[in-house]
């Protein structure tokens, strides 16, 4: 009885010198495959500058609209003195604004969001853009759009009973067809 | 437990496990903070010290940076801070019922205006009320009565005056709450009651009702059941203009501005025929 | 030992009456998210219902489970009356008491933040309160798994302690620790502000604070499973765990690893730098460790019995296992799921390659692989196993209970392989309804569809455990019923090194690596200015 309730048939069947021998083999194997796989990130993070986030900025989210770079005069899309493009974009309940930004293809763009509410999801469908925006942080964004065409921008973390319906649009354009801004302009899909 | 632990003491075991620890650590740290970051910008690399700045979430913005902006256009003098809504919520029901006597010719006996193109304010909330006054007095929200009106008179008589109309029945008051209410999805068939309940997101388009109710609330966004329908219509059409410019970060402008004209007298029909359930 | 047995069915009976009518709301959830009719087409009510489903099946449910399962162990394994049993009912009935007072307001409709609850949304303060109170009456059980831990090594010392008894001790310690992190947002940010005491918060801090649980607390829902596994199924398949020494390093090691590796959920998140992203992804690849020797261990373990029962040959062993045992079942099921689930976890902890699914249906397709699939699987299992032991009465069928683990297994196969891959397409997670007039959109449907069908799967499985359990319930008392019986490894170790049989230098070296992964993280938030946020209510009533 004791014999059946202990499986006695296994015991003492492989010698403890081998399960020791083949378990470090198999600790060894596994570590060399993460290593290997945290090789990857970390070249591809240095040869295609892969990386999430880094830059840590506060904002006040109640007044938005009457000081710093998300007045409402200051949202869309601007064009720097090294020919990148800036887009501020403000994420709400429920909505973004401006809720279509335009930008050229094949051109280093930065967004910069930030909330005026809770917190609001930043992904642009089909691209690897995709970021948290927190209030009381700004959100800084580096990508650019290599192929022209319209981009669904849904946000995509939970803000409230109207997220499903929060949604913005981003509309690449050949580099040639973007209008060249002065540096106090701003444009978006219903000015250009 | 001591005399176990005693001999053990010298077992290496112990300074192994934190040797890999340490050493794994230090690894993460190094690539982390010395060599990642270094490939972070098309810029880079950059010092050591920008490097370990970089990776602690310090910005460091390129000179390329453009800061010229151009001027700014402030849509509202209210921002929600704590001391606003303070203020707001403070006022006093009988003070305002004084000086409320001064709004019946217009906006009706005990705050339910006849005139279609008037609102009702009976039920409306506080903080709506008082920030739509201090938007007429600043001139954010222009109507030549109503400026004239609230540049006479100070905070707290806002405050006094918003308690007031906000403590009558009349327009259903807008707690962000309501029961299960089915064929609120785009399952609807109806485009209208789509509108209010389900948005529209292709368009951008939030539901309605997700912050002015039934079942949402936003700060700031009034109740719209029961509101006169000729006023709702004017205001989306102003919202879409860009004639009436008051909404804090553009949200109804963003919204009238993308829907059709038979969409805006639909909606305005559909909320002023609306009960407290939903139209 | 009556009494302790009525404890444990009380528990494991809580645990799963949360979750059935969770499974419930979770199937209508997916209906209102599909092209197909859904009744109470409402999405306020779709958010009520996530909250409601997501915070039972994170927070009440599987904590119910372990402490159930937890207080079987030390009975059994230890093989001694449960030290402290008056306080493990206090801990019950505030569990019990937070479940309620959590549920109520959601039903309500008026906590609908989903269980993430990332302010400065706020629902009602009941709904926090709640979910603390059932956290709460857990610590009752994690002290009381050290009380017996201790008392038993007291009383045999020199000892190994038995490797069951040890994982669930290293679960509750993990618990213990990585709870701080949430009970923390919600006292000292959470419900100052829905008290009206406050009126600001920072929701930087509040998301850091909340992934310092947010990750380990998938380890604390896993490691019972693999008490199944070391221990469970090698006894039910007829042969002997592998090596206990490895069982024992693999628990030690997700103790040590599972809590400051949190912030590869905020890799796209405002409020970190990059370089404390990094460092946890590294240590994340460290807590996939275990899971891979576990992998291993389980993988021979199986073919020891295999080749006791006469398996011969390269693949044989697998053909002369006990597969109608639903220990065995539930097990092997499990490790097919974690295969695809592990991969999917490789994919989301990858620092910069998490952009591509980072909040698509693809993360929540993968924790229902991983939770949903290989580890509930085997809570079925375990429930199969221990409810003879905790009834005296036999399991009315175990033909039965294998089908509704086949059930299971496939209906999560076929509800998350196409949730991943609408995921990929780009669906975003946590919305109520999709508008599918729209062309891009309308590329998932047949993808959500056919999810659809392999949730209808598991309701039907859930519905036959349930059939299981209860008729179980009602059977004849049998004469007699084996004690539960734990697996002695291949070798059984006469000692164990300190080092392997206790947690002093794991608790130090877990505290100094928390210490060096969120030092700084959490430091920043108290020299930063300017970023609170005021509070938002869904409904009226908190901001005032």
């Amino acid at each position: 009885m004791a014999d059946q309730l202990n499986n006695e048939g296994a015991a003492g069947l492989i010698p403890e010198p081998v399960i020791v021998k083949t378990e470090r083999r198999w600790f060894l194997a596994m570590a060399a495959m993460l290593g290997v796989m945290l090789a990857v990130i970390v070249l591809t993070g240095i040869g295609q500058m892969l990386h999430p986030l880094s830059d840590v900025e506060t904002i006040d989210p109640a007044t938005l609209h009457l000081q710093g770079e998300f007045v409402e005069s200051n949202l869309g899309s601007a064009l720097e003195p090294d020919g990148s493009i800036t887009v501020r974009i403000i994420a709400e309940q429920y909505m973004f604004v401006p809720h279509c930004a335009v930008v050229p293809a094949s051109t280093p763009v930065r967004f910069r969001l930030t909330s005026a509410d809770v917190t609001h999801g930043f992904f642009v469908q089909s691209t690897n853009t995709n970021a948290m925006v927190v209030p009381g942080y700004v959100t800084n964004v580096r990508t650019s759009f290599e192929s022209p065409g319209t981009y669904q921008m849904p946000c995509d973390e939970f803000c409230g009973f109207g997220h499903h319906a929060m949604a913005a649009r981003v509309v690449v354009v050949p580099k040639d067809q973007f209008k060249n801004l002065r540096p106090d302009e701003r444009m978006n899909c219903g000015t250009q | 437990m001591k005399l176990e632990n005693g001999p053990r003491l010298h077992n290496p075991w112990g300074f192994i496990v934190v040797a890999v620890v340490s050493a794994t650590v230090v690894i993460a740290f190094g690539l982390g903070f010395l060599l990642l970051p270094r490939y972070q910008e098309p810029r880079a690399p950059f010092s050591t010290k920008d490097a370990v700045y970089h990776a602690l979430g310090f910005h460091i913005h390129g000179k390329a940076f453009n800061t010229m902006q151009p001027p700014p256009k402030v849509p509202t003098y209210i921002a929600w801070t704590e001391s606003t809504i303070r203020q707001a919520t403070i006022g006093d029901r009988k003070s305002g019922e004084f000086i409320a006597t001064n709004c019946t010719a217009c906006h009706g006996e005990k705050g339910l205006s006849t005139q279609p193109w008037i609102p009702s304010l009976a039920g409306l909330d506080r903080l709506v009320l008082y920030k739509q006054l201090d938007d007429f007095r600043s001139g954010t929200r222009l109507s030549g009565p109503m400026s004239a009106i609230a540049q006479s008179l100070t905070s707290q008589q806002y405050a006094d005056v918003s308690a007031y109309f906000a403590s009558l029945p009349g327009l259903p008051e807008n707690r962000g709450e309501r029961t299960p209410r089915p064929h609120s999805s785009y399952r609807n068939r109806d485009p209208v009651q789509r509108l209010i309940y389900a948005g529209d997101p292709k368009r951008g388009i939030a539901a309605c009702a997700s912050c002015h109710g039934p079942g949402g609330y936003r700060i700031g966004a009034p109740a719209l059941a029961k509101q006169n329908e000729l006023y709702l219509e004017q205001q989306l059409q102003a919202f879409a203009l860009g004639t009436r410019a008051n909404d804090m970060d553009m949200p109804m402008r963003t919204i009238a501005s993308a829907l059709t004209e038979s969409e805006i007298r639909a909606l305005a029909r559909a909320y002023a025929n609306e009960n407290a359930n939903g139209p | 030992m009556e009494r302790s047995r009525i404890l444990s069915l009380a528990h494991l009976w809580t645990a799963f009456l949360c979750f059935l009518p969770a499974v419930g709301l979770g199937f209508w959830q997916m209906l209102m998210r599909s092209p197909l009719p859904a009744p109470v087409d409402d999405p306020n009510t779709y958010y009520a219902s996530v909250t409601a489903h997501g915070s039972i099946m994170a927070y009440v449910f599987p904590t119910f489970f372990a402490m159930g399962f937890g207080y079987a162990i030390a009975v059994s394994a230890l093989g001694r009356p449960l030290q402290g049993e008056k306080w493990a009912w206090v801990g019950y009935a505030l569990s019990l008491i937070g479940t309620v007072m959590a549920l109520v307001p959601v039903a309500a409709g008026r906590a609908s933040v989903l269980y993430t609850f990332y302010p400065p949304l706020l629902g009602s303060s009941w709904y926090y309160l709640g979910l603390a109170l059932v956290i709460i009456g857990s610590y009752f059980w994690i002290a009381l798994m050290l009380v017996n831990f201790r008392a038993w090594k007291r009383e045999n010392p020199g000892k190994p302690v038995p490797l069951a008894m040890f994982a669930i001790t290293a679960c509750a310690l993990l618990w213990g620790w990585t709870a701080l992190g949430a009970v923390s947002e919600v006292l000292f940010q959470i419900l100052p502000v829905t008290f009206g005491w406050r009126h600001t918060i920072d929701a930087g801090l509040a998301r850091t604070l909340f992934s310092v649980t947010l990750h380990a607390i998938v380890y604390f829902w896993l490691i019972p499973a693999y008490i199944a596994y070391y221990t469970l199924m090698p006894q039910a398949a007829g042969g002997r765990l592998y090596s206990d020494t490895m069982g024992r390093i693999t628990f030690i090691l997700f103790l040590v690893f599972s809590i400051p590796v949190g912030l590869h959920h905020l890799f796209m998140d405002p409020e970190h730098g990059a370089g404390f992203k990094f460092v946890q992804s590294v240590l994340t690849f460290m807590v996939a460790l275990p899971t891979l020797l576990t992998v291993f261990t389980i993988t021979a373990s199986l073919e020891i019995a295999g080749r006791v029962r006469g398996g011969k040959g390269l693949f044989g062993w697998i053909r002369a296992l006990p597969w109608h045992e639903p220990m065995v079942l539930g097990v092997g099921l499990s490790l097919l799921l974690l295969g695809p689930g592990g991969f999917g976890g490789l994919i989301n902890m990858s620092y910069a390659m998490n952009a591509m699914i980072h909040n698509t249906s693809w993360v929540t397709a993968h924790f229902h692989l991983i939770f949903g699939g290989a580890v509930v699987i085997v809570y079925f299992a375990i429930a199969y196993e221990l409810w003879p032991r905790l009834t005296g009465r036999p399991l009315v069928s175990k033909r039965l209970a294998d089908i509704q683990l086949w059930l299971w297994f496939w209906g999560i196969l076929i509800t998350t392989v196409p949730w991943h891959i609408a995921g990929l397409m780009g669906q975003p997670r946590r919305y109520a309804i999709f508008d599918y007039s729209d062309p891009v959109v309308a590329k998932t449907a047949f993808l959500v569809i056919l999810s659809v069908i392999g949730g209808c799967i598991v309701v039907i499985s859930v519905l036959l455990f349930f059939y299981v359990l209860v008729r179980s319930s009602f059977a004849p008392v049998a004469e007699s019923m084996p004690p539960i019986r734990y697996a002695l490894s291949v070798n059984p170790p006469a000692t164990v090194p300190a080092l392997l049989n206790g947690f002093g230098l794991w608790n130090v070296i877990l505290l100094a690596l928390v210490l060096i992964a969120y030092g700084y993280p959490i430091g920043q938030f108290f020299f930063l200015h300017n970023q609170d946020a005021p509070a938002y209510s869904l409904t009226r009533g908190i901001t005032k």
